[in-house]
């Protein structure tokens, strides 16, 4: 059977390597990729290390004892406590109070200068500017359209009758279809990857910072701990397409189109991840279903972890990570059964013509 | 001994309102180029479909080589063109075949040279499949069907969209298919080219069964065969054959009399005649043509229906 299987996946890449939409998707995550490495180094050049954060709003307080502003800079640098100094016993509570509420909410979208510097200067920026396209969900949108694509395109050309016909097996083919398409997110991110490495190169050794920061490990980092850091990222980042690769598929069996199954994951993926947390917001009580939600475990799942960022918000409400590791993998699980199920049972006509 | 590859037994296939498959038991033996006949919209591509796994049937079973589990392993030993050629129009003939013999670990990558060449699509192989003409791709979708020298091949229309010249090709190309122990199940609505091509028929309308067997024998089975004679005096010869038991009917036809009768008493016919001093400048037997028999027994069966 995992004969039958690899022979079914190397079929897969035989087709899929001779089309044009993976090289363009791969394109496209590469060039917001780079876009992200090189605007970091732009920024960190034109701004001669300010920063560019002054947008953001500082807290502000005015009390009986004395007026006081808090930085998110302040609030990631551990200086709150010297900032509240100068306040009585009973503002400090309250500001504190104030604070734990105002800081996941202002200083979450806070790029630590430092961290700004790292996005393009190795090793940090390995998977620096990759960490922020996750962020923006772009590579689990590409990964459904192509998902969505590699077997919708069948029901157009009507090729699944021809699969299906030669007794290939029916959820033997959609598996192998699944398993493609994590084995190519796996080779974006490595192509990803490698293109950093060279841009990070090409960022330390033009001027005018030539040879001066080719190389430079965050303090108290080590080469095991940052690389380690990295490799279970990639890893992260690879199971967290899992369930947009499984939604893409699950659409497109049950629309029999690659058309409709792509704008029905589309849609779904925009109102899971923006629309529906908006509304649950409204009421403390439904913010709890939000923990429940695919796209807010999957950003808890691929986050660093232990930046300095995150344990100055720890007080955020987020799912925790094991958590966010079972949520992913229901989806995963609930959407793939549906989809070899429907997929088993169908009837198979002839060319869609899409 | 004569083994049955496909056994259907009340195989049916009901969409909503729409029955296109009722009731059908069917039986296909080994090693022979069956036609599977009917008007448009009877169910012949839906029992191929069913067949092939592409279906499930809303009742009643069927077997494959004597099986009736394992069907995907079953039809690994099956090859197909069902309705029109459909294969990945961004690659080659060649690669299309290529990708299939990959997947099903059927045939040798040396057997697609040849395969692409008894299809008659030599030096086109390499061009990409969306560059081909309807009749390219039935080709190529012939050349599937036959890759992996399979035991069973469902031609569902394999002659549409060919030139008369290759339609002829294809049709010496099908029967040579059906020697030894091969068997095809083919279909067309083309019924002169069954006739030419098929050992043996099954006729369904509206998803039933109406007839079953040997194209000779079914045609004879049909009803009185037909002479038509030329002779020196007609009105005579009316008269004269209006008398025997066995002349089932005698008209005129222009010149000729047109006489329902069996054709092997063509002889007693013309002894008949010189006798009576009247003799035979012409004879010319009229058998039934299959298309006759699929028109009758197609207008009978849907009476029935009714």
């Amino acid at each position: 059977m995992i004969t039958h299987l690899l022979t079914l996946i190397e079929g897969e890449w035989f087709k899929l390597r001779r089309r044009w939409l993976p090289w363009i998707l791969l394109a496209v995550i590469i060039l917001v990729s780079q876009a992200f490495l090189w605007g970091f180094y732009a920024v960190h050049h034109i701004t001669e290390g300010e920063g560019t954060n002054t947008f953001l709003s500082d807290y502000q307080y005015s009390g009986d004892t004395a007026t006081l502003q808090v930085s998110c800079s302040d609030l990631l640098d551990g200086r709150l406590q010297e900032r509240i100094q100068p306040l009585s016993i009973e503002e400090r509570l309250i500001v504190e109070g104030e604070i734990a509420e105002w800081g996941p909410k202002e200083c979450s979208d806070y790029a630590y200068e430092p961290e700004k510097f790292f996005m393009f200067v190795l090793p940090t920026s390995i998977v620096g500017s990759i960490y922020l396209v996750f962020l923006t969900g772009l590579p689990f949108m590409l990964i459904m359209i192509l998902s969505a694509s590699l077997l919708g395109s069948e029901y157009g050309w009507g090729t699944l009758r021809v699969v299906v016909s030669r007794g290939l097996g029916r959820w033997q083919l959609i598996s192998a279809k699944l398993i493609l398409c994590v084995l190519v997110a796996f080779g974006w991110l490595a192509v990803m990857v490698l293109l950093n490495i060279v841009s990070s190169i090409l960022a330390g050794i033009i001027p005018p910072d030539e040879g001066v920061s080719l190389i430079i490990l965050p303090e108290g980092d080590t080469w095991p701990s940052v690389l380690s850091t990295f490799g279970k990222f990639i890893g992260k980042a690879l199971y967290a397409t899992v369930p947009y690769i499984c939604l893409g598929t699950f659409f497109v069996v049950l629309t029999q189109s690659t058309a409709q199954g792509i704008s029905l994951s589309v849609m779904t993926y925009v109102a899971e991840a923006m629309v529906i947390p908006a509304l649950l917001a409204i009421s403390e009580k439904l913010e709890r279903i939000n923990e429940g939600l695919l796209s807010s475990n999957v950003r808890e799942w691929i986050s660093l972890g232990d930046s300095k960022a995150a344990v100055a918000l720890k007080g955020a409400e987020t799912p925790d990570t094991f958590q966010a590791f079972l949520v992913i993998l229901a989806y995963s699980l609930v959407m793939l059964v549906a989809s070899i199920w429907l997929f088993q049972r169908r009837d198979l006509s002839g060319a869609k013509g899409e | 001994m004569d083994e049955f590859v496909i056994q259907t037994d009340r195989l049916t296939k009901r969409y909503k309102n729409v029955v296109a498959v009722d009731d059908l038991s069917m039986e296909i033996r080994r090693g022979r180029v069956y036609g599977l006949l009917g008007p448009n919209g009877s169910g012949k591509t839906t029992t191929m479909g069913l067949l092939l796994g592409l279906q499930t049937p809303t009742s009643g079973t069927f077997s494959l080589f004597g099986y009736n589990h394992g069907h995907r392993e079953l039809l690994r030993r099956v090859g197909a063109l069902v309705e029109n050629s459909s294969f990945y129009p961004y690659l080659s003939g060649y690669q299309n075949l290529r990708y299939f013999q990959k997947v099903s670990g059927r045939g040798s990558e040396e057997e697609l040279e040849s395969l692409v060449d008894r299809v008659g699509l030599s030096g086109r192989g390499h061009d990409l499949f969306r560059t081909y003409s309807y009749g390219m791709k039935q080709r190529l979708g012939i050349a599937l069907a036959l890759l992996g020298d399979p035991d069973l091949v469902f031609l569902d229309e394999p002659t549409n969209g060919l030139d008369p010249e290759g339609m002829i090709e294809m049709r010496e190309l099908i029967k040579s298919l059906g020697d030894g122990s091969r068997t095809v199940l083919f279909s067309s609505h083309l019924l002169h080219e069954v006739e030419q091509v098929c050992d043996s028929v099954t006729i369904i309308s509206k998803g039933r069964l109406i007839a079953q067997g040997e194209v000779s024998q079914l045609i004879a089975t049909a009803g009185s065969e037909q002479i038509r004679i030329k002779t020196t005096d007609n009105s005579k010869a009316l008269q004269l054959l209006s008398t025997p038991g066995w002349v089932e009917d005698i008209s005129r036809d222009e010149d000729s009399l047109l006489i329902t009768a069996p054709i092997e008493r063509s002889a007693e016919l013309t002894a008949a005649l010189a006798n009576a001093e009247v003799y035979v400048a012409e004879m010319v037997p009229i058998r039934k043509s299959l298309e006759e028999y699929f028109l009758e027994v197609t207008r009978r069966g849907n009476e029935d229906l009714q």
